[in-house]
């Protein structure tokens, strides 16, 4: 090569391979860690008659979404039931406690179809708080609605369940 | 070399050069493609391909660039140098394939034309995780589509060699920005420790090679001082027979060559590709550039006919067993006297 290209090979050599690592350090330092085979809680399998209806609201979304509480034996069950199946990609739901950083229990994926299930947790019912879905596509909450704290049916009243 | 367009000359080497190459990425593909629907049977073959053409590629400019600096420092490697430019295009049409895959697989079945799409899809450039690293490949892919288009000789001949490999140079950014692509992309998307530790070895010691070759080429361009309008070069028998030793004098590199009890001294500046006269050896009484094996005849720098490349000599003569020149190039084609080693007589 004639010298002044090997001179511009020589400052390319030193500058765009530090470059090339230091993007490299700085993509491999930022990777979420977004596990393949993420271990979410299962989906409730069961009738969905089951246990006593303790709180249902309808939420004015696009499709309508009618969420309801159930208490069961061994726990509260909450119920989405959209009237057709919504365009979410990987949705995720949540459950958050009311406040500033209040904490969030994943209740797990949105189910394919219109209805999806999910075991309530005891901190879910005594507290406020409000149910929330996070699509992992769009990487924000694509819905939320307000979850009041939810009384106990009364003993008899949870007879339906088994 | 003339302008008029030449189709690419064949020979059995370069036959065979691209049989093992043409090999390879197939071998690579298969082994990639049977592999990947073994181990992840989830993944869609459409992924695969567009996985395995990216790879291809990707390894394919690793070899690519290890091997420029890798035969400067071991010579014996320089056969992997002599067709090279067909590695290049093959490894632009593996990352087409690639590129136009993603392309379909991701933008097409939008409500936008899918290159318009790939433009401003995603405008979040701040961001390292959510970086739009398409554009980073389709960038790289626009500068290796450059350099496939103009690497036949016909485009060397008629750009010149200087701006030809100046634009070829340009290679260095292509892998920038492809190490980007990967680092903001794929590794965004997948934890792969093992991926990024081999990536960040690739880079390293593409690093290390090229940063060592030019420390020691910037000590040969270390410029000689004139005594009396003369160089000192080296001793006689500090050069082999029928090789060179080259001094950088005069803003430019000059070899000179000891051969049949001779000593001729030309430009070191290969008229094809600008490769290192220097660093080739006499064949066939030719000095035979050592990237593509061009010849020059030492005592006039004139290609053997039928070939009409002419290079630059110089005076060279011998004195009390030191070989010195005058840096002073004389015209390409101009025919030296060789300076005699035995009678020491100045040329
Ligand atoms: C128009 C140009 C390009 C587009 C739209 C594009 C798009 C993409 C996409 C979407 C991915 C992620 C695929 C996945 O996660 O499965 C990817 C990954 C990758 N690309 Fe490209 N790319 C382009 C050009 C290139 C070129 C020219 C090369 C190499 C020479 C390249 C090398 C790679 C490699 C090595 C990966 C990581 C492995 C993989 O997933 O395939 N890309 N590219
Ligand atoms: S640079 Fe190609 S033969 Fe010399």
């Amino acid at each position: 090569m004639i010298r002044p290209l090997r001179k511009r090979h020589q400052l390319m050599t030193f500058v765009l391979f530090p470059a090339a690592l230091v993007v490299l350090i700085l993509g491999a330092s930022q990777q979420r860690n977004v596990p393949t085979q993420s271990p979410l809680p299962g989906p409730l399998q069961g009738d969905s008659g089951q246990g006593t209806l303790v709180w249902e609201q309808a939420v004015p979304t696009n499709p309508p979404l009618t969420a309801r509480v159930y208490d069961q034996a061994a726990a509260a069950r909450l119920e989405l039931a959209f009237e057709q199946t919504p365009l979410i990609a990987d949705g995720l739901v949540y459950w958050q406690a009311d406040g500033e950083d209040g904490t969030r229990l994943l209740l797990g994926p949105l189910q394919s179809g219109p209805n999806s299930r999910f075991f309530l947790p005891e901190a879910g019912r005594q507290q406020a708080g409000r149910i929330v879905i996070h699509s992992l596509a769009h990487g924000e909450a694509v819905l939320a609605f307000a979850l009041p704290q939810v009384k106990r049916a009364s003993a008899a009243g949870a007879g339906g369940s088994p | 070399m003339s302008l008029a367009y030449q189709a690419v000359g064949w020979n059995r080497q370069k036959k065979v050069y691209d049989g093992w190459l043409a090999v390879g990425i197939l071998l690579y593909l298969a082994v990639f493609m049977v592999l990947g629907a073994v181990l992840f049977p989830s993944i869609t073959a459409e992924t695969l391909l567009i996985r395995g053409f990216g790879t291809a590629s990707f390894v394919l400019l690793h070899v690519i660039l290890y091997i420029g600096p890798a035969a400067r420092l071991f010579p014996r490697l320089l056969p992997l140098l002599y067709n090279r430019r067909h590695m290049g295009v093959s490894m632009f049409v593996l990352g087409l394939a690639h590129g136009v895959l993603a392309l379909i697989q991701y933008h097409v079945g939008g409500d936008q034309f899918p290159l318009v799409s790939l433009l401003t899809s995603n405008g979040d450039y701040a961001s390292v995780v959510n970086f739009p690293f398409q554009l980073l490949g389709f960038l790289a892919l626009g500068i290796l589509f450059l350099m496939a288009a103009t690497s036949h000789d016909f485009w060397l001949a008629n750009l010149t060699a200087p701006v030809w490999k100046a634009l070829h140079m340009l290679v260095y950014v292509a892998y920038a920005l492809l190490v980007a692509h990967v680092a903001l992309g794929y590794l965004q998307n997948h934890a792969a420790p093992v991926t990024t530790a081999l990536l960040g070895l690739g880079v390293l010691g593409l690093f290390g090679l090229h940063a060592a070759a030019a420390l020691r080429e910037g000590a040969t361009d270390k410029e000689a001082e004139a005594d009396n309008g003369w160089v000192y070069v080296a001793r006689v028998d500090e050069i082999l027979e029928n090789r060179a030793r080259m001094i950088c004098a005069a803003g430019e590199r000059i070899a000179v060559f000891k051969y049949e009890g001779k000593v001729s001294a030309v430009s070191n500046v290969c008229q094809h590709q600008n490769g290192p006269l220097g660093e080739g050896k006499i064949v066939d009484g030719c000095i035979t550039c050592p990237w593509h094996g061009y010849q020059y005849r030492p005592k006039d720098g004139a290609s053997p006919p039928p070939f009409t490349e002419k290079i630059p000599t110089f005076r060279a003569k011998v004195t009390e067993g030191k070989i010195y020149v005058d840096p002073k190039p004389l015209p390409p084609g101009t025919e030296v006297e060789p300076a005699l080693i035995q009678g020491e007589g100045v040329a």
